[in-house]
């Protein structure tokens, strides 16, 4: 059994009671107003429920850009946290593009896929690690870059909901893509935090033959958990995408590792989940691409590496 | 229509039957966000959460029950067709909602059905207006009360933990969720066990098994909550379309504040004797949450639906339970 140190005992608690106390701060005058309007009368209470919704949910919509830009980087430390240092004018603490999520499922992923012109090949895996390298900088989202095996396809992974920037810049690099969204189906326990690097990462894309997506996703599950025991694994994830039309949908799954030794094992276990003769009709397997040592970090006030 | 003490019996077992459905559709609810952001396992989560809805019986009054037993629809017209229809009319209801994928409400679906029954039997002056009207007021409010709160409480969160490292931050509110689910299975399991007690309890004054004045028996409270606490465990994780990823991503921190916001707002409701719809209270939270992030990380489609199930349950269902009873006015006595 892993032993905590008092510490972080200790500083969980001190966050948990904040925590308490800040949603106590907020519920109890809260509805000591409500209370007030429900006794001056039940419209009373409607109207100014209603109005102060909508208020709410234009001030969110439209006067609130800050909604918008990028998610906070993390502090250092307790002091800093509740310190609250402008959390713009610090860079990320890790410079990797690639840490491994800190515990918390992947609702949905956005998948994009891109195929370059051929005379412009060589230009898209620098720019689309450069979009990656970027988004770290500035977002604990998870955004990584794969590239096709045994093809010359490269694909974008990344939580949607936490964008730091628009993919639009990246568009005009490329040639065509294809855009799908995931949403989580099963997922296996990850020890996981954002500090901890990956050594490597893998996705499946696999599209099961008609009236097989029960088959599939339960050889994706079973696949995750096989793999999900292996050492040095430090997630597992299947999602399904949405079905449209006729087609059937897509299933993601995706692996990621601390140890790239753990590798060989991962993939003799998707070749016998994924191969011929399985209730997939299209598989195609993507590898993490090396954007941290493929893409050096832009110094301040560079020109990104986007803005070609 | 008189069937006697096994006709009570029977009509009785239909209202915990309903009980129970309610338990295990809305399982999902309250362990939606504790499962999704790994918390807890399907199985644990599901267990804690039918553990919160029984133990509500120690914890709460019985406004809702009162309410819904005689706050709704003249007692003098009940007897055991009226409420039979009712029963029959908000199940129907429920079940054709959740054919439609319509995030529906049975405690509306439930107040509906008393209210279409009563007033096909003895025309509207059946219905206790003032007792419609606070629920009718608060199908809109709850929801939206759920929202603004759900809001407020996140971006505070937001505003204190902007700059945790989220490996810190996440397991603290992990824990937390724990009792914002257990505090949203109590409100739950107060809210929606006690509308199953006002109609059995109302069912018996009106066939003369509770003396001359309306009150709940005891044996009525512990066998609605042990019904939808049964109900809450046999939903398990096959029920769970999760509410929270359906309409917004949750992390951690926006579970508790979903849950937590919500279980207050349905708390508030019950001791004020408004039975509302947990289902579009939690939803209302959930959608506070993602809009505390950002308006367009709601699924607006979704809450869209669930303004529609607003307006059409109430209608709907007492429409079905009418002409249930006009079915069952044909049977002779």
């Amino acid at each position: 059994m892993t032993q905590v140190p008092l510490g972080r005992i200790v500083r969980e608690l001190v966050l948990g009671l904040l925590a308490i106390v800040t949603a106590a701060a907020v519920l109890v005058p809260s509805f000591l107003v409500v209370h007030l309007l429900y006794r001056s009368g039940l419209y009373q209470l409607l109207i100014a429920t209603v109005g102060v919704g909508v208020l709410l949910m234009l001030y969110q919509a439209r006067m609130r850009p800050v909604l918008r830009s990028a998610a906070a980087p993390p502090a250092a430390s307790i002091g800093e946290a509740i310190g609250g240092e402008p959390a713009t004018e610090r860079a990320r603490d890790t410079a990797a593009a690639f840490r491994i999520w800190g515990g918390v499922p992947l609702e949905t992923l956005r998948v994009a896929l891109f195929e370059a012109e051929p005379d412009r090949r060589s230009r898209l895996t620098p720019a689309l690690c450069a979009y990656v390298r970027d988004h770290a900088l500035t977002s604990a989202a998870l955004a990584w870059a794969f590239a096709e095996v045994g093809g010359g396809r490269l694909l974008l992974l990344r939580e949607p909901e936490s964008i730091g920037q628009p993919l639009a810049p990246l568009m005009g690099v490329l040639a065509g893509a294809e855009e799908r969204s995931f949403r989580h189906l099963w997922s296996a326990e990850g020890p996981a935090g954002y500090e901890q690097p990956v050594g490597f990462a893998t996705v499946v894309l696999a599209q099961p033959l008609a009236g097989h997506e029960a088959e599939l996703h339960s050889a994706a599950v079973k696949v995750g958990e096989r793999v999900a025991a292996l050492a040095d694994m430090a997630g597992v994830e299947a999602l399904m995408s949405q079905a449209e039309g006729a087609e059937p949908p897509w299933v993601l799954w995706l692996a990621a590792g601390r140890d790239r030794a753990v590798r060989r094992q991962v993939y003799v276990a998707l070749e016998a989940a994924f191969g011929a003769g399985g209730p997939a009709q299209r598989v195609s397997r993507y590898d993490l691409i090396a954007c941290d040592a493929l893409v050096p970090l832009r110094p301040a006030g560079a020109r990104s590496a986007l803005e070609v | 229509m008189n069937l006697g003490l096994l006709g009570v019996v029977l009509i009785i077992a239909v209202a915990l039957l309903f009980d129970f459905i309610n338990g295990m559709h809305d399982a999902a609810n309250s362990i939606a966000t504790v499962v999704g952001t790994r918390v807890l396992r399907p199985f644990q989560a599901v267990i804690w959460a039918a553990f919160f809805n029984f133990a509500a019986v120690f914890v709460f009054g019985l406004s809702v029950a009162n309410t819904v037993g005689k706050g709704v629809i003249d007692t003098k017209i009940v007897d055991e067709r009226v409420i039979l229809a009712a029963l029959v009319g908000a199940i129907v209801w429920d079940m054709l909602t959740w054919f439609w994928g319509l995030p529906s409400s049975s405690s509306h679906a439930l107040v509906g059905g008393l209210v279409g029954a009563a007033v096909v039997k003895a025309g509207w002056g059946a219905v206790v207006t003032s007792g419609l009207e606070k629920t009718g007021i608060f199908i809109v409010v709850s929801p939206i009360l759920g929202f603004i709160l759900a809001t407020l409480v996140a971006s505070a969160l937001r505003a204190l933990f902007r700059n945790t490292r989220p490996a810190l931050a996440n397991p603290v509110f992990r824990r937390l969720q724990l009792l914002s689910a257990a505090a949203y299975s109590l409100a739950h399991g107060s809210n929606d066990s006690q509308k199953t007690m006002g109609v059995i309890s109302v069912l018996l004054l009106s066939t003369g098994h509770l003396g001359g004045h309306f009150h709940v028996p005891l044996w009525v409270i512990v066998a609605c909550y042990t019904s939808i606490a049964l109900g809450t465990l046999a939903g398990g994780w096959r029920i769970v379309r999760t509410m929270g990823s359906r309409l917004t991503p949750l992390e951690p921190y926006g579970g508790f504040s979903a849950e937590l916001s919500a279980a207050t707002s349905i708390v508030y409701a019950a001791q004020l004797g408004v039975p509302v719809s947990t289902t579009h209270t939690i939803a209302g939270a959930i959608a506070g949450v993602g809009a505390a992030r950002r308006a367009s990380a709601v699924r607006w489609r979704l809450a869209q639906s669930i303004v529609w199930a607003w307006i059409l349950t109430i209608p709907a269902a007492a429409g079905v339970a009418g002409l249930i009873w006009l079915l069952l006015h044909l049977v002779p006595s």
